[in-house]
């Protein structure tokens, strides 16, 4: 009887979650399924069933191979850079050094700036004349570039706002990381000998920042495959293609040629990939905690 | 409200309340409660909202556009506000989209979710799409007589689907070179180039001194397409066949349009645009290149810019410039909407508007009326700018109206951008991009 009463309170504190989620997720999840089995005209608002039609094109499609590949270019690049660029803050801004709350004050601003802001000035200083970065490389005696209009170029210079954009959020999370090890680990690791740097870096801060680093690999991920402003404002996933990733190609396919079943298509297929590689890293978590 | 109120009781509630979980259950009913009279205060206040406006008598027709001129803007809203205080029982509140080439996917989302505007200030190259969808009304039934003769018929070919009228048109305009005078002063250049040869002639000898002669559209978007059509009539290819059922750009006469473009990059002496920006007008406003294509409408905000000038677009086989324009989508709501609306479209189309907006703005005019008045044409005497513009549309061909252009277009933008890049020939791209157009046209 009381155990039944206690179920039945537990599935009731439950419920709210539960419709969030089904609401928000499982619903538009399943619904975005369904599309990619349909061709639908959202203006005439006909759906026809077509099966597996919508998968076996775009797995036929240039695009859709450039796309992949632009990612996993764009993911490859920018989890590891941001990571570096932003644990890198995280142990120079640590020490409590005068003025140090305005320097992380003003690390952390990026991220709460708006992209399309951020994109637009980025878009500026990289110009091929008149940008502050070709007039730094050009007093450098380097040539300059043409950044947003060459297709080698493009998604270098996307993954450098993204980068700048994001380091501030992760710093953020490094330096909470940081303040949790306690202080009594270095302050034996000095009485054996070690030295203050890269030693205790490697043996101490390294191994018990793990979680901290594992977390914040996985966000990024997710968020650099998730990316899609950028791209929007600074190239508009050109030229040629060149900074067209999944996200952007999924809405090129939505709203410019109106072809939901392809757009659903490639969602779904991009739900595989991002749980792929996180049960992967899931995976790879407890094997190194092991 | 007194009834809900009863309904939704605690004290009722309570006597149906079942053995488990009493208290937690009570609990939740005041919050249903709540809830409920949290919606009937909403209720309440949603219905004194829409009174208020019916009390006010008038139509509301909500008119999007994207004009992006600060000075077009003005001009507009104070015809908007000359046209509502003339009428008293409709009310025209106008809103800007934004960059006409972006508008698609905007559209498309308000569409499916049910909120179009009621007009909508669009190029009439997009108009079919929605046509064929079924949510544009169709405008035969409001056309009179003396307005369907008085507007240029090209314009009511531009506006018809599968023989029926669905849009009005605003405004008329077409493609142009601008030019920056003093630099073609100073190398020399005194008559402006006629043909292909001449005009990368003037192209090699404007670049100097970290000036390009010319730019390149580069960008997926219509821009991009619109402009290299004209060059595709030039050298006398077509866009379709004639029954518009297959691709016809992919002709030697389209590989020499799209060589010509990428010879003037590749011998330097062009640059290419931002992407989808090659509509703005910064690079020569800020003497970066020494010519660029652009249209008419740029007029009262270069005004005061008296070093830019406008010749008319160079030739190859034949003259050719792309008639654009915008005209006025109607969407199907009810009659009295409806109605109210062709009331604003019908003032859109009046000589008095279509003079003053002219005069204004540089937009050519739409009917015979407005063309041929004699305040407009003293008005196209001293405006050697607008006279371009003018003088060319006799050259002036058309997009073809079909619902599938909007893909046809990013399409072949896709591959002319792969062409200009160098990715693929000219004669590559344009065939790849047949095949994907033919598809589309099935």
């Amino acid at each position: 009887m009381n155990s039944r009463k206690d179920n039945l309170m537990a599935y009731l504190f439950l419920l709210p979650a539960c419709l969030l989620l089904g609401v928000f997720v499982l619903y538009p999840l399943l619904q975005l399924l369904w599309v990619s089995l349909n061709e639908w005209n959202i203006l005439k608002d006909q759906m026809t069933f077509v099966g597996v039609k919508n998968y076996q094109a775009i797995l036929a499609e240039d695009g859709f191979r450039q796309a992949l590949l632009n990612t996993i270019y764009y993911v490859a690049v920018t989890v590891p850079l941001g990571m570096a660029v932003s644990l890198g803050l995280a142990l120079l801004l640590n020490d409590k050094l005068r003025g140090v709350g305005f320097l992380r004050t003003a690390v952390f601003t990026p991220f709460v700036t708006s992209t399309v802001a951020a994109g637009v000035i980025f878009i500026w200083l990289m110009d091929y004349d008149r940008g502050l970065v070709n007039a730094a490389l050009n007093w450098l005696g380097i040539s300059r570039i043409n950044f947003l209009q060459s297709d080698q170029w493009a998604m270098p210079a996307v993954i450098l706002m993204t980068v700048w954009k994001q380091a501030g959020y992760n710093m953020i999370l490094f330096l909470a990381g940081l303040q949790s090890i306690p202080e009594m680990y270095y302050e034996a690791a000095a009485i054996d000998g070690a030295k203050r740097g890269w030693q205790t870096f490697r043996y101490i801060t390294w191994p018990l920042l793990w979680p901290t680093t594992f977390f914040v690999l996985v966000i990024s991920i997710i968020f650099a495959f998730r990316s899609f402003e950028q791209m929007f404002v600074m190239t508009r996933g050109g030229p040629v293609g060149s900074t067209t990733t999944l996200v952007y190609y999924i809405f090129d396919k939505a709203f410019k040629f109106g072809n939901m079943g392809h757009a659903a298509a490639i969602s779904t297929l991009m739900v595989l990939i991002v749980l792929l590689i996180t049960w992967l890293q899931f995976r790879g978590q407890k094997e190194f905690e092991m | 409200m007194s009834k809900n109120e009863y309904l939704f009781s605690p004290q009722r509630r309570r006597g149906n309340t079942a053995v488990h979980g009493e208290n937690l259950c009570e609990s939740l009913c005041n919050l249903c409660v709540s809830v409920v009279k949290m919606f009937s205060l909403l209720a309440i206040l949603t219905f004194s909202a829409c009174s208020s406006i019916s009390n006010e008598n008038r139509t509301k027709i909500t008119f999007w556009h994207g004009m992006e001129s600060g000075i077009n803007n003005k001009v507009l809203q104070a015809k908007i506000d000359e046209f509502n205080a003339r009428h008293p029982d409709i009310l025209i509140d106008a809103q800007v989209y934004g960059a006409a080439d972006q508008l698609g996917p905007k559209l498309d989302a308000a569409v499916a979710g049910k909120t179009p505007p009621d007009l909508l200030w669009w190029s009439p190259a997009f108009f079919p799409k929605y046509a064929d969808a079924g949510v544009l009304k169709n405008i035969d039934e409001f056309l009179t007589h003396d307005v369907r003769n008085d507007v240029y018929d090209y314009l009511w070919e531009l506006g018809s689907f599968q023989g029926k009228i669905y849009v009005t048109p605003f405004s008329a305009n077409n493609l142009g070179v601008y030019y920056n005078k003093q630099m073609l002063n100073e190398v020399g250049i005194t008559q402006p180039p006629q043909t292909w040869d001449e005009f990368k002639d003037a192209a090699k000898k404007l670049t100097r001194n970290g000036v390009f002669g010319f730019q390149v559209p580069i960008g997926t978007s219509e821009w991009t397409v619109w402009t290299w059509q004209c060059f595709l009539w030039q050298a006398g290819g077509e866009l379709l066949t004639l029954d518009k059922t297959q691709a016809a750009f992919n002709s030697p006469a389209g590989v020499a349009a799209l060589d010509f473009w990428k010879s003037l990059s590749d011998e330097k002496v062009a640059n290419f645009s931002e992407t989808d920006a090659g509509y703005k007008t910064d690079n020569i406003l800020s003497n970066r290149i020494a010519m660029t294509i652009n249209g008419p409408w740029n007029y009262a905000d270069l005004k005061s810019q008296t070093n830019i000038g406008v010749f008319a677009l160079p030739k190859k086989d034949r003259a050719a410039t792309n008639i654009g324009g915008e005209s006025l989508f109607l969407f199907k709501t009810n009659e009295r909407r409806e109605r109210a609306a062709w009331e604003f479209m019908k003032f859109l189309m009046s000589a008095d508007f279509q003079v003053d907006w002219a005069m204004n703005t540089g937009y050519l005019p739409v009917s015979k009326s407005a063309a041929n008045s004699p305040r407009y044409q003293e008005f196209l005497q001293a405006n050697p700018f607008i006279k371009a513009y003018n003088d060319q549309m006799p050259s002036g061909k058309t997009r073809p109206s079909i619902p599938q252009y909007p893909a046809l277009s990013q399409t072949l933008g896709k591959y002319l951008e792969a062409a200009l890049y160098g990715k693929l020939s000219s004669k590559e791209a344009l065939d790849k991009a047949a095949a994907e157009v033919n598809a589309l046209l099935k």
